[in-house]
């Protein structure tokens, strides 16, 4: 009788303790915190239709130019991340002047405090103005800087959350066409 | 300089602690008892170390010395004074450092209480026990998590933490409290611990470690409410809890401790609930472990989370490390456990009390599952998957009006078992004070099923506990309310205060968002505001736009939204127009653009809030109380049936 | 005296549950498409927030979300292509509450699950206990016992 309660305790300890060690292995696992790119569910997809007219008043439409790399570039004039990285995003314009262009959509922005920010920082592509951040929100953007790489053919490739390099993201590009040419 | 003087610090608490531990250790294997007696000089050594470290710490703060990478990666020449001692705990080295402070002051204050039984074996386990735990976190110091590391040449100033850590004053107290609570409950561990490895058993070290454990409880429960209270302040959003996995963290061992702290009244009276006391308390020491990790680790996203860093695998290995001991020593000792008494009836005190490990159990299980089931289904299927605060709510309403009815109903049951007519005769009035509270709350505009029967159920607990200390104050005068009868049911007036608090304010509250110009008038609930005017204006490097609205009957309140040019994006900043029937909360959704001079308001009225610090105060004034010595009967052995009470 | 006490217990039995009563019907579901819009921001969670719901949060990317999910509404789309679409760009962990199928189901259910268990534990314990209670006196006893108050 005795024997039988002491295996009884004995038995339930240590399935006590089999379910917390599957617990902890869980726990070990698990990512702490992210590396340069983030994951986005939106990579794999179809970029988002983004089509308006930019403020300098020229028609624009990401569709025209599937046949380019696209870098679009959420950013905040007020934003000091954004400020750092936008000579980077003026040199990986440089870079890909032939296959690529930057397009540039404020979040949380007035368009006069974005004409001021370009007017000093410089940058000359595509910048049109969110109708109520809903570009913004189909891209799941959560906060300035956030730029996504999209390749030829209209696939978002890449994602970013933060500041960037134009190195960076030419690491992606020169990966991915290196794939190709290896295909 | 000072940096060299921290580290040397921190080096000396490390060495006290190995030297305790292993001096405890020998003296132990020899069993010579006198020896335990070396062992204090090491723990002083220890804490003095620890000492010598904080010093050093708060010097290199306040005098803004940036060649050492903590001060100059988290404090700046222009943060005000409280913050910058503040900043000791802001981040993730300093908060260690903090948490060994505060260990080894909890070490020293156990080795001087218990200095004259330092040779009994349990004792002397126990603080080899906390040592172990103490050897742990300055090991983290020594090495991983180093806060007196320099750099080569210091910066002009320093970067500082974020805005939203320096611009309230709860901020300050906040951390220590929680502090106080999670590593005070080191001290009842290490006493559980002792108690499974010498195999005394007994009520013995619950009473040692009773006044200790009511300690660590308090400043936990404080240390919760004032972050609750901290968050509805700064954040903006108009609530205080938002089960977010890090307040999560801090609440189950607090679920756990609470239970525990109950529980322990059945096993001195009767020795029985004993595995479960015992299961409790590890319990609730290995979550505050947990709670550790999950900030430190980088698990989580959080504004509480600490970044990233190597401690995640270390703390992980500490928690299996703690849990694999508990499961070890429970499982060896269990049969040891068994009780001599058992439960008559599940109409009585200790009926009540098993109902409510039960309740407490389940609840923190609910909160633990919903915390981690995204890194489990992660795990499982790579899926990312939230569990949000809905899910909490809906889980846990029934549960909470489960406790709150067991909270009434227990003062009125007596040991061993209860009549029914008993409580029938007993249960009356505080039942009739539950009616009424509907009745009240109906005529006050309350709907629906849960908040109604919640506020009736609070009513039924004040009634009963009114009713005990009434009793209890008949019988034995003004001490009737001290001890932990007493005490206890101050504490349950609380709690039920504090429900009140937040029915009230979760399921009753309003709210509406307008757009005003200077002048321009709104209304919420019968609350009625006029915006006045902007106010656009520089504190030092930032820049803060203030709304100034007048709300009526209670003065002018701005909330505000500030600039900071070296942080992200714009903080914005509440204002609360408290009153004990309501508050009404100011947030400032958009600075009005260029010259316009429209803004975005949102009011936010919702009732009863203040009732819930209110009752958080009552919660801690009822456990002051019954830290207060009562007139106690030991009736454990003899298991006497008792028709009326007396003070427990 | 006994009267009295049932006759007070059935009173607060009676006025305790008019007042229920009387709080269930006042609640209504909701209705409208603002109502419709309102629930759905209720359980949608701000992606850079701590638990804050996109309703409340007063981040940027917040009153983004409030400003589609309005739009969406407006548009007629149902609820779950709503959160779905959101899902799309934000994750899943989006949406405040985990589905109810698949492996996630599990945590909806395992809580009731345990709280049955729990309950089932509390009586199993209370009736294994009541078992080993006070004997019952033998006709020896009794009569014994009759016999003594026979004689005073």
């Amino acid at each position: 009788m005795i024997d039988r309660n002491v295996w009884a305790v004995r038995l339930v300890s240590a399935v006590i303790g089999v379910i917390l060690l599957v617990f902890i292995a869980v726990l070990a696992t698990r990512d702490s915190g992210s590396g340069e790119a983030s994951r986005s569910p939106l990579i794999g997809e179809l970029v988002p239709a983004v089509s308006g007219e930019s403020i300098d008043g020229i028609d624009f439409d990401i569709d025209e130019f599937s046949d380019k790399w696209v870098l679009v570039n959420f950013f905040a004039s007020w934003c000091v991340p954004c400020e750092r990285e936008h000579p980077q995003l003026a040199e990986w314009q440089v870079r890909h002047k032939e296959n690529g262009i930057v397009f540039t959509i404020p979040f949380g922005d007035t368009e006069d405090d974005v004409r001021d920010f370009f007017e000093e920082h410089g940058g000359d592509w595509p910048v049109l103005m969110d109708q109520d951040a809903a570009w913004a929100v189909a891209f799941g953007v959560m906060r300035p800087p956030e730029s996504f790489l999209v390749g030829p053919g209209g696939i978002v490739v890449a994602k970013w959350q933060g500041q960037i390099t134009a190195d960076e993201v030419d690491r992606v590009v020169n990966d991915l066409e290196r794939k190709v040419a290896d295909r | 300089m000072i940096a060299l003087l921290g580290t040397v610090g921190v080096a000396i608490g490390f060495v006290g602690a190995v030297g305790g531990a292993v001096t405890l250790v020998s003296a132990l294997a020899s069993k010579r008892e006198a020896h335990h007696r070396r062992a204090i000089a090491w723990i002083f050594l220890m804490a003095g170390g620890c000492l010598l470290a904080v010093v050093a710490m708060e010097v290199g703060l306040l005098r803004d010395d940036f060649s050492m990478r903590y001060v100059a990666s988290n404090s700046t020449r222009a943060t005000p004074l409280l913050y910058k001692i503040a900043t000791l705990w802001g981040a993730l080295e300093g908060s260690l450092l903090l948490w060994a402070f505060v260990l080894s002051g909890y070490v020293t204050a156990v080795t001087i209480s218990f200095r004259r039984q330092i040779e009994d074996r349990l004792v002397a386990w126990a603080l080899l026990t906390i040592l172990v735990v103490c050897i742990f976190f300055f090991g983290l110091l020594v090495g991983p998590a180093d806060p007196f590391g320099t750099l080569l040449v210091a910066p002009p100033d320093g970067d500082g933490l974020n805005p939203l850590l320096r611009n309230h004053p709860l901020m300050a107290i906040h951390p220590v409290m929680l502090y106080l609570g999670y590593v005070g409950f080191t001290v009842p561990f290490g006493f559980a611990v002792a108690a499974l490895v010498t195999g005394r058993l007994g009520e013995g070290w619950l009473v040692l470690t009773r006044l200790w454990t009511l300690i660590a409880w308090v400043s936990l429960t404080v240390g919760i409410l004032l972050g609750a209270w901290w968050s509805y302040e700064v954040l903006g959003w108009g609530g205080y809890w938002a089960w977010d996995p890090v307040e999560n963290a801090s609440f189950l061992p607090w679920l756990t401790g609470t239970a525990f702290i109950h529980s322990v009244l059945v096993q001195e009276r009767r020795g029985m609930l004993r595995v479960w006391n015992l299961s409790l308390l590890l319990a609730t020491f290995a979550l505050t472990i947990f709670g550790t990790f999950l900030t430190r680790s980088g698990v989580i996203d959080s504004v509480h989370e600490f970044s990233a860093s190597s401690l995640g695998p270390l703390l992980l290995g500490f928690f299996a490390l703690i849990l694999v001991v508990s499961v070890a020593l429970v499982g060896w000792r269990g049969d040891e456990l068994r009780s001599p008494g058992s439960i008559d009836s599940p109409l009585s005190r200790e009926g009540a009390f098993l109902a409510n490990n039960l309740l407490f159990t389940l609840f923190a299980f609910i909160v633990l599952l919903g915390t981690v089931f995204p890194l489990i289904v992660e795990a499982i299927n790579d899926d990312q998957l939230a569990v949000g605060r809905p899910y909490f709510d809906r889980m846990l309403l029934p549960l909470g009006v489960a406790l709150l009815l067991v909270m009434g109903i227990a003062p009125v049951l007596t040991w061993r078992s209860t009549a029914g007519e008993t409580i029938g005769k007993r249960a009356l009035v505080p039942a009739a004070v539950g009616a009424l509270t509907m009745v009240l709350a109906l005529l006050f505009g309350a709907e629906g099923l849960g908040p109604v029967l919640g506020l009736g159920l609070g009513g039924f607990v004040v009634g009963s506990s009114v009713r005990h200390l009434c009793l209890a104050v008949i019988r034995n005068g003004w001490t009737g309310i001290t001890g932990r009868s007493g005490g206890g049911m101050v504490a349950h007036i609380g709690v039920a205060l504090l429900a009140f608090g937040f029915i009230a304010s979760t399921s009753f509250s309003e709210e509406a968002e307008f757009q005003l110009r200077p002048g321009d008038r709104g209304s919420v609930a019968g609350h009625e505001i006029t915006f006045i005017e902007v106010v656009d204006e520089m504190d030092g490097p930032d820049r803060v736009v203030r709304a100034r609205i007048n709300v009526e009957g209670r003065g002018v309140y701005a909330p505000a939204i500030t600039q900071y040019p070296t942080f992200g994006r714009p903080i914005a900043t509440p204002s609360v127009a408290t009153s004990f029937v309501d508050d009404v909360y100011l947030s400032l959704i958009a600075i009005p653009e260029e010259g316009s001079d429209l803004v975005v308001i949102r009011v936010l009225v919702e009732p009863l809030v203040a009732w819930i610090w209110v009752g958080g105060l009552v919660i801690a004034g009822g456990t002051l109380l019954a830290m207060v010595p009562g007139r106690r009967r030991f009736s454990a052995i003899l298991g006497e049936p008792e028709t009326e009470e007396v003070g427990l | 005296m006994k009267v009295r006490h049932w006759v007070s217990w059935f009173c607060v039995a009676f006025v305790s549950s008019l007042a229920l009563v009387a709080a269930v019907i006042a609640n209504d579901p909701p209705a409208t498409e603002a109502e419709r819009a309102y629930e759905i921001k209720e359980t949608m969670l701000c992606p850079v927030c701590d638990g804050q719901n996109v309703l409340e949060s007063n981040a940027p990317v917040a009153s983004a979300i409030r400003a589609q999910v309005d739009q969406l509404v407006s548009e007629g789309r149902s609820d779950e292509e709503i959160r779905a679409w959101m899902a799309r760009q934000y994750g899943k962990d989006v949406n405040a509450n985990p589905p109810r199928t698949g492996i996630a189901s599990l945590v909806w259910a395992v809580p009731v699950f345990l709280a049955v268990l729990s309950a089932a534990f509390l009586v199993f314990v209370f009736k294994k206990w009541r078992a080993g209670r006070g004997l019952e006196p033998s006709n020896e006893d009794l009569e014994i016992v009759s016999s003594l108050r026979e004689r005073t």
